[in-house]
């Protein structure tokens, strides 16, 4: 009996064991918690410098971001210095001092008539080099043509504390005097008798000893003797690493020699000048997501590198290193388990897509003065615009409850996005944006479907995002869901102040609501002579000048300016689809049809001995072959200038190729929008829209008016290029005006490059005047009408069942049949 | 004694409490959201009354789904329990060949679906083994996977991948009928196909439930491998219910989805309610 009850109390007993499981286990599926997110982590806790201290994310005290003064200088600008409480600014305008924190500047030259001497011998004058003692180096420098190459020498004054000064001449081994290749395959050895000047040692920095170290031309690393030039130490680039160890910055603590590069990081122990071996958790940290592959190269997924820039501090006498990229400034000292955050970068300038660090110094109070450069993405050849950042700690600052706005994008997100994302950031101070991509080759094949599917469960979950990039996704059935939210009083906010071109931004109004709203698009235009532009009035009559001008000019390379079959179709659905959708939402197949066959005549006219009747794909081999102008946004009309094509029917995506068509002008050719019939499609992008489930709809619109705001446009603008990593044309009309204003007809040359071998050339250009902006801006306002390129299901099932046609793999009834039945069955599916 | 009762039932409900805290949060609970959602906006949730119902019901996608459903399980379902059934009986002989056999027929389960689409695509497309033959024979290629002959691939994948399981099911009903009983008829001078009729179709009755049952479920994962190999639109002829719930999922039409799906679940509920009568009956 006792037994028996023993056995119930353990049954009941393991039951509710079970039962308790199966709670636990449900419970354990629910949502984590908003706010457990690890952003703003990096600002909470104690910091390592002295006298600092942090109370959280939402508490007091943070380092402030403050912007300086920054002196007149003319040309680059190289580096900041810190000597005895003075800050030093150099570049290639000279030197300048401040001795007020960078409030007020004053020039600074350092008197040395021997440095003179030299300089009147062709040499120049590089950065100032300043020992923590006094002592300062002058380097000078000059390069030397040499057997098609070149190599440079460099000359080394020291002045010392007292004014005295002499020359240094370092003796480097006879393997460092190599000459640039220049147009040479090979880097020839420097002649013998080039001198004992023949090198040029870089990123010069005093040990405390006085010593100094520098790298030279082959990243390898020599300890000099101050005294007597010889070389003390040599470090030299370990074979494996022969890629990576491209050395970017040289610094030193009491007792350790640290050179970086982008994927590790080498301690030198000053004593023993061995190399250290504890600095595993710097290697992971400059490495970050990257992979050394077995020749030394660094790759990261996706190509994209986890910083944009890497600078490396130590004043010499604080046994820490700091190191500053575009993520924030860290500090690690020699050996240690951990590298301290000690600015969260995406809370300041440094996370801005066009900003570059190039030097920075830390304070005797603990602050960081960080030189930036603001440059044109892609422009390497304009002096950027620099400006002197502050960093210091207020211990009373008050940071705000960081709130998250969630933006989604089909691709993975590019730099207008990326910057977008940072000058939101910015501009609110307590948002951290996250951009979540839903096509993201980094985490494996997704299709579109997928990704859809992926979205919409995350907006059902309520774990959606709040701005939807609604590019290449179904607006319309969006629309018609509820899913996005009227924006029609943020177009009207930044249409009160804003000059926008309303075709395109309300090309989603419907029933007085604006559920997306496009930042940009482009439009298909021709290019040609105008007696051939005036006759295309439409689809047919462009199949009938094709075929003319191909009668008439049989032995041009094309007559479209088009290799693929895939590029015809590109610039002319703007004529045709629109017409394709019936109110009904319906195809009409014989306007489908219709177009097949046009296409099909204008690839066949277009096409010479030269094609063989088959649109080729753009390789090697393919004898259809344009080489240049015709893929370059900003050669327009230069491919029918060159007499590479009759016309050129191409999709203008920046307002950068104005300059060019303007060109084109004044060389007898002219332009105009491609329509049929009142029909002139375009196709918009970076379409916004937001989320109805959103619980920041207040937030996504001021996210919204950003981008379609003058910063925001205006950076898209500077930026926008071939690759369609930036905005398209604008739709602030504004900021077209304002990147003319002042330049109006204005004539300059372009360098681009061309043919197989890269052939550099230049070409002339011409900002278009006010009457040719007018002229531009009433174009764009013709465009009437959306090309459902958004609706990527008819897209694929139509377009390229017509290029298979085309280039004969099947027979029109085939093709026809085949985008028939899988567009029947999407449209009867909604 | 009625304390005693009382404290039986009690610990019989603890046992029973995990899988029915666990089929309610999981089946019933969501179902009943779905029966919810089937009467409401896909995003904004508001009462909709039957207008989900009626859009799906006239909704030309969802009926020829519904078809094609109905056309693949009213062929598939006899020809694969017939086969099945065929194969187990001719396998009970014990023999080794038999066990080979019956362990080839396993196989198929065991073939992870990504590999099978690979072989999919091998033989069936255009420029594939099949059209290779084909060609080789001096007959013109089929569109294999893009015409009519796709159903019947789709049909020649299900029976091919459930022939093996269903073989050991059938097996395990005909194992479980005493020999004795055929010895009995036998000696009474009952031919082979009279015991058949009436000693092991009667006595594989309760089997047959099963069996149809686990089929007719088995019969809805063949969209993997249609999926997978003709993504989101393949042919007419093998577009499958589950291939316009996936694209109302994609396309944000979850009150649609969830009205079909209700629809669906009555069919099949009243399907099972039939066969189950039926086989009270018998």
């Amino acid at each position: 009996m006792k037994g028996q009850r023993l056995r119930r109390t353990l049954q009941s007993a393991l039951a509710l064991l079970l039962c308790a499981a199966l709670m636990f286990s449900v419970a354990g599926c629910s949502q984590e918690k908003p706010g457990n997110s690890n952003a703003g982590d990096s600002q909470t806790g104690e910091s390592s410098i002295s006298g600092l201290e942090e109370t959280g994310s939402s508490g007091k005290g943070y380092y402030v971001e403050t912007k300086l003064t920054m002196p007149e200088m003319e040309g680059y600008v190289w580096n900041l210095d810190l000597v005895d409480s003075v800050m030093y600014i150099q570049g290639g305008g000279g030197c300048q001092k401040s001795e007020d924190d960078g409030k007020t500047w004053t020039e600074y030259k350092l008197e040395s008539p021997l440095a003179d001497q030299i300089e009147a011998e062709g040499f120049s004058r590089r950065e100032i080099i300043f020992s923590a003692d006094g002592r300062k180096i002058i380097p000078l420098s000059k390069t030397v043509d040499y057997d098609g190459g070149f190599y440079s020498i460099q000359r080394n004054v020291v002045v010392e504390k007292d004014g005295t000064e002499r020359e240094l001449v370092v003796k480097l081994p006879v393997g460092e005097f190599t000459a640039m290749p220049g147009e040479l395959d090979s880097a020839p050895a420097v002649p013998k008798d080039a001198g004992d000047y023949a090198t040029l040692l870089n990123d010069l920095t005093f040990l405390p000893d006085g010593s100094l170290v520098g790298k030279g031309l082959s990243e390898t690393v020599y300890h000099v003797d101050m005294e007597t030039g010889e070389v003390l130490h040599t470090i030299e680039t370990s074979e494996n690493f022969q890629y990576t160890d491209w050395i970017t910055g040289i610094a030193t603590t009491p007792t350790t020699l640290l050179l970086i590069s982008s994927a590790r990081g080498r301690m030198i122990d000053l004593e023993t000048w061995e190399e250290r071996t504890d600095g595993q958790t710097l290697d992971e940290f400059l490495l970050g997501n990257g992979e050394i592959q077995e020749d030394g190269l660094v790759t990261y997924p996706g190509g994209n590198e986890p910083r944009r820039f890497l600078e490396l501090f130590s004043d010499g006498k604080e046994e820490a290193f700091y190191l500053l990229d575009s993520n924030g400034i860290y500090r690690y000292i020699p050996g240690g388990a951990s590298i301290e955050e000690i600015v969260d970068g995406a809370l300041t300038t440094f996370s801005l897509q066009d900003i570059t660090c190039q030097d920075f110094i830390k304070t005797e109070n603990n602050g960081f003065r960080v030189l930036a450069a603001t440059m044109v993405p892609g422009d390497h050849t304009s002096v950027p615009e620099y400006s002197i950042l502050g960093y210091d700690f207020d211990p009373n600052a008050e940071r705000k409850e960081t709130e998250e706005l969630k933006i989604y994008v089909l691709q993975p997100a590019n730099d207008y996005l990326n910057q977008a994302a940072a000058v939101f950031r910015k501009n609110q101070g307590n948002v951290v944006v996250t951009i979540e991509a839903g096509i993201d080759p980094d985490a494996g094949p997704v299709n579109f479907s997928d990704a859809l599917r992926q979205l919409n469960t995350n907006i059902m979950a309520g774990n959606g995002p709040d701005v939807i990039l609604l590019d290449m996704m179904p607006i319309d059935t969006y629309r018609n869901k509820g899913l996005l939210v009227d924006l029609s009083d943020v177009v009207e906010q930044v249409a009160a102040e804003n000059e926008l071109l309303r075709n395109i931004t309300d090309a989603y109004e419907k029933d007085g609501t604006i559920c997306a709203v496009p930042t940009s698009f482009t439009m298909p235009i021709v290019v040609g002579p105008e007696e051939s532009l005036n006759k295309i009035t439409g689809m047919e009559s462009l199949v009938q000048i094709v075929e003319d001008l191909r009668k008439a000019e049989p032995d041009i390379k094309s007559i479209t300016g088009y290799r693929m079959t895939g590029e015809v179709m590109g610039s002319t659905q703007g004529m045709a689809i629109p017409t394709w959708i019936q109110e009904d939402g319906t195809v009409d197949w014989t306007l489908v049809e219709k177009y097949y066959d046009q296409v099909k005549l204008i690839c066949d006219a277009d096409s010479n001995t030269q094609t063989e009747g088959i649109r080729g794909s753009g390789t090697e081999d393919d004898p259809f072959k344009i080489e240049g102008y015709i893929y370059d946004d900003l050669a327009i009309g230069q491919a029918v200038l060159e007499k590479e094509s009759a016309l050129e029917l191409r999709q203008m995506r920046t307002v950068l190729g104005l300059p060019s068509m303007c060109n084109a002008i004044d060389k007898g050719l002219t332009y105009k929008v491609l329509e049929d019939d009142g029909t002139c499609g375009f196709t918009p992008s970076y379409i916004l829209g937001i989320s109805a489930k959103s619980e920041k709809i207040d937030l996504a619109k001021e996210f919204v008016k950003m981008l379609l705001g003058e910063e925001m446009q205006s950076f898209g603008l500077k930026s926008s290029s071939w690759n369609g990593s930036s905005l398209d044309l604008p739709v602030n009309f504004g900021v077209v005006r304002e990147y003319f204003a002042g330049k109006e007809g204005e004539a300059f040359q372009y360098d681009t490059f061309v043919g197989d071998d890269f052939q550099k050339v230049s070409l002339d250009r011409r900002n278009p005047t006010l009457e040719e902006l007018e002229s531009f801006l009433a174009m764009t306002q013709k465009l009437n009408a959306v090309l459902p390129t958004q609706d990527v299901m008819i897209n694929n099932a139509l377009l390229p069942q017509c290029a298979l046609y085309v280039i004969g793999e099947q027979t029109k009834e085939e093709s026809l049949k085949k985008a028939k039945e899988e567009i029947e069955l999407y449209l009867a599916e909604s | 004694m009625r304390k005693r009762r009382k404290k039986q039932e009690l610990t019989g409900l603890l046992f029973v409490l995990p899988s029915l805290v666990g089929v309610l949060a999981f089946v019933l609970a969501p179902f009943a959201d779905v029966i919810r959602r089937s009467f409401a906006s896909a995003i904004t949730e508001e009462w909709v009354g039957l207008k989900n119902y009626q859009d799906v019901l006239v909704n030309n996608a969802f009926r020829l789904a519904c078809w094609n459903t109905f056309r693949f399980s009213v062929i598939c379902l006899p020809a694969l329990l017939g086969i099945s059934l065929l194969i187990g009986v001719l396998l009970q002989e014990k023999t080794r060949a038999g066990e080979a056999i019956k362990t080839a027929f396993l196989f198929p389960m065991a073939i992870p679906v990504a590999s099978v689409v690979l072989v999919w695509r091998t033989l069936f497309e255009k420029q594939g083994l099949l059209n290779g033959i084909w060609n080789g024979l001096g007959l013109s290629p089929v569109e294999w996977m893009d015409s009519p002959t796709a159903f019947w691939v789709l049909v020649g994948s299900y029976l091919w991948k459930n022939l093996g399981y269903d073989i050991v099911l059938w097996m395990a009903g005909l194992s479980g009928i005493s020999s004795a009983i055929y010895e009995a008829a036998r000696i009474d001078g009952a031919g082979e196909w009279t015991i058949f009729r009436r000693i092991t179709l009667p006595c594989l009755l309760p089997t047959l439930f099963t069996v149809s049952v686990l089929s007719i479920l088995n019969s809805f994962k063949v969209f993997r491998e249609a999926y997978l190999v003709a993504g989101d639109y393949p042919h007419r002829s093998m577009y499958l219910l589950q291939h316009l719930f996936n694209n109302w999922f994609r396309d944000l039409s979850f009150d649609r989805m969830a009205a079909g799906a209700v629809l669906v679940c009555l069919v099949i509920l009243c399907l099972i309610g039939i066969m189950r009568r039926g086989f009270d009956k018998e």
